[in-house]
């Protein structure tokens, strides 16, 4: 399989090493597991609040994580950024929850 | 009656220390807190030193790289919305509040406003707006606007500390601090607010210092402690300098109310522009002269009650010398009696914060009983002669000092600080 993404890209280099760790692993395996550990990585950097039921796919970024529009803007640009990908301003306004997101991104990394 | 306007906190994040007791130590030692820097990894480049505050990394435009002292705690989710100079206003806001013996959740009555002076962060709109260039303007960076833009304190710091009264910014360049205070006190001795939080704060980064040089503003010596030297016939321009200065201003009753103990008293403030060029100061420094007649008019005041001058000295020729010509139409024949002094050479020039940091050491002189004294002044240049310019720091009471401050555009603003006994 070919990587998912670059790693001499901007988005990819400004992470911390755990974080970039995470997406190799992804990328070379592909697994729901993996992509999980990106995402909760990544809300983690962004300061989500990931205490107690947040991360079950119900989790609304706003009402349950914590994150504001912009946070969440980041967030999703993030995916964009790394994977390639787009996502226009309908689609982000529809992605609320985390498996709303993880919907998206399993549809567009086929 | 009019209301009277205490300083009751303080908030150093300084090149000459991060605490008051540091900075103090430094300004009686004559300690220079500038060092040498390396703008771009370019050695060629003609200016070689800065002043930055120590324990803190956050002249990167990536925030995930930047580290403070571990007594600050700033939450990942506000982070990124901070400029460089926003980690250390945070810090002076923290270390300011529990000066004044205040919680942050006392803040949120309303009472309350937010002044600060800042220019934004060039590094960071440097940053993302090249990134949305590259981008062909298809993708930028969501917290970009409220990272870089002038209004980039009050947005993160009004939020954070729940401000519900005032919040406002100033940008008239090196007055910007003073004109933060000047309306602060505006808004107390209008009964609008009984208290005022001022937060004077720059980076001190290539993107920001630089474009200074451009203008050969900036000294090209490359020794740190001889830099920056104000009044001295060979100064060759400013030390540039960033770092946060934190002042908590309160109305007399209220903050008698909480047994708070004050600094000073801000007497009054007044300001004077020269009409005359875009960045040179008036030749005879008549828009400053004007602010100080008015200054002293507000408080109420005499020349003959004013034993010291905490002057603007932008250590560049014109600027010292436009000042020291104000001052002698000021004081004519008090100018022997009259002590003239500046922090900058110790502390550089820190831009829009040089205001709020010039009237925090004003307080400390007040306070603490000493005046400060004029670093790397070997030869007088004889426009400034005139001036009482002392050499060393030393013990003195002193009873009210008149503080100036001067911004392009001839944008010239004095207040007027006194001993609280």
């Amino acid at each position: 399989m070919s990587p998912l993404f670059d790693e001499s890209s901007a988005a990819f280099q400004d992470l911390p090493e755990h974080l970039q760790d995470a997406l190799r692993r992804y990328s070379e395996r592909r697994s729901e597991e993996d992509l999980d550990a990106v995402i909760v990585g990544l809300l983690a950097d962004l300061g989500a609040d990931l205490e107690g039921e947040g991360l079950s796919d119900d989790a609304n970024f706003i009402e349950d994580l914590g994150l504001d529009s912009l946070s969440i803007a980041e967030f999703v640009f993030f995916f964009e950024d790394v994977f390639k990908i787009k996502i226009s301003n309908e689609t982000l306004a529809d992605i609320r929850t985390l498996g709303a997101l993880k919907a998206f991104l399993k549809s567009e990394m086929k | 009656m009019a209301k009277r306007i205490l300083v009751t906190g303080l908030g150093f994040i300084t090149c000459v220390g991060n605490s008051r007791e540091e900075v103090s130590t430094r300004l009686r030692e004559l300690k220079s807190g500038i060092r040498k820097v390396d703008f771009l990894g370019n050695p060629d480049l003609p200016v070689k030193v800065a002043g930055n505050p120590q324990g803190f990394s956050v002249n990167s435009s990536n925030w995930r790289n930047w580290s403070y002292p571990d007594a600050y705690s700033i939450d990942r989710s506000m982070i990124r919305s901070l400029p460089p100079q926003g980690v250390y206003a945070v810090c002076g806001v923290e270390q300011a509040l529990a000066d004044a013996g205040l919680e942050k959740g006392e803040l949120k009555d309303g009472a309350t406003g937010l002044y600060c002076a800042s220019v934004g962060s060039p590094l960071l709109l440097h940053e993302n707006l090249s990134a949305m260039r590259a981008a062909k303007g298809e993708r930028g960076n969501p917290m970009g606007v409220l990272c870089s833009v002038a209004g980039t304190l009050n947005f993160n710091l009004g939020s954070w500390l729940g401000i519900r009264g005032t919040n406002c910014g100033y940008v008239s360049a090196c007055a910007s601090g003073a004109h933060a205070i000047g309306y602060a006190m505006d808004d107390i001795a209008l009964g609008r607010q009984k208290r005022a939080i001022v937060v004077g704060a720059e980076e001190a980064t290539a993107e920001s210092l630089l474009p200074f040089s451009a203008m050969r503003a900036l000294s090209t010596c490359p020794d740190p402690a001889r830099a920056s030297r104000p009044f001295d016939r060979d100064r060759d321009g400013f030390v540039g300098a960033g770092g946060a200065t934190v002042l908590i201003l309160e109305e007399e009753e209220f903050a008698q109310a909480r047994g708070a103990v004050p600094y000073a008293e801000l007497a009054g403030w007044g300001q004077g522009s020269d009409g005359y060029h875009r960045a040179s100061p008036h030749p005879e420094g008549e828009g400053l002269a004007e602010a100080m007649k008015l200054c002293l008019a507000a408080a109420g005041m005499d020349v003959s009650e004013i034993d010291h001058v905490s002057a603007h000295a932008t250590s560049t020729s014109a600027g010292d010398k436009a000042e020291a010509t104000a001052i002698g139409t000021v004081f004519k024949d008090r100018l022997e009696e009259v002590s003239v002094s500046s922090p900058k050479g110790l502390t550089g020039h820190s831009l829009s914060m040089a205001g709020a940091l010039e009237a925090a050491i004003c307080c400390l002189m007040l306070k603490e009983g000493f005046v400060l004294g004029n670093v790397n002044l070997d030869n007088v240049d004889p426009a400034c002669s005139h001036l009482n310019l002392p050499r060393r720091s030393e013990a003195c009471s002193l009873s009210s000092i008149l503080n100036n401050s001067s911004g392009f555009g001839g944008s010239n603003v004095c207040n007027v600080l006194r001993r609280c006994d």
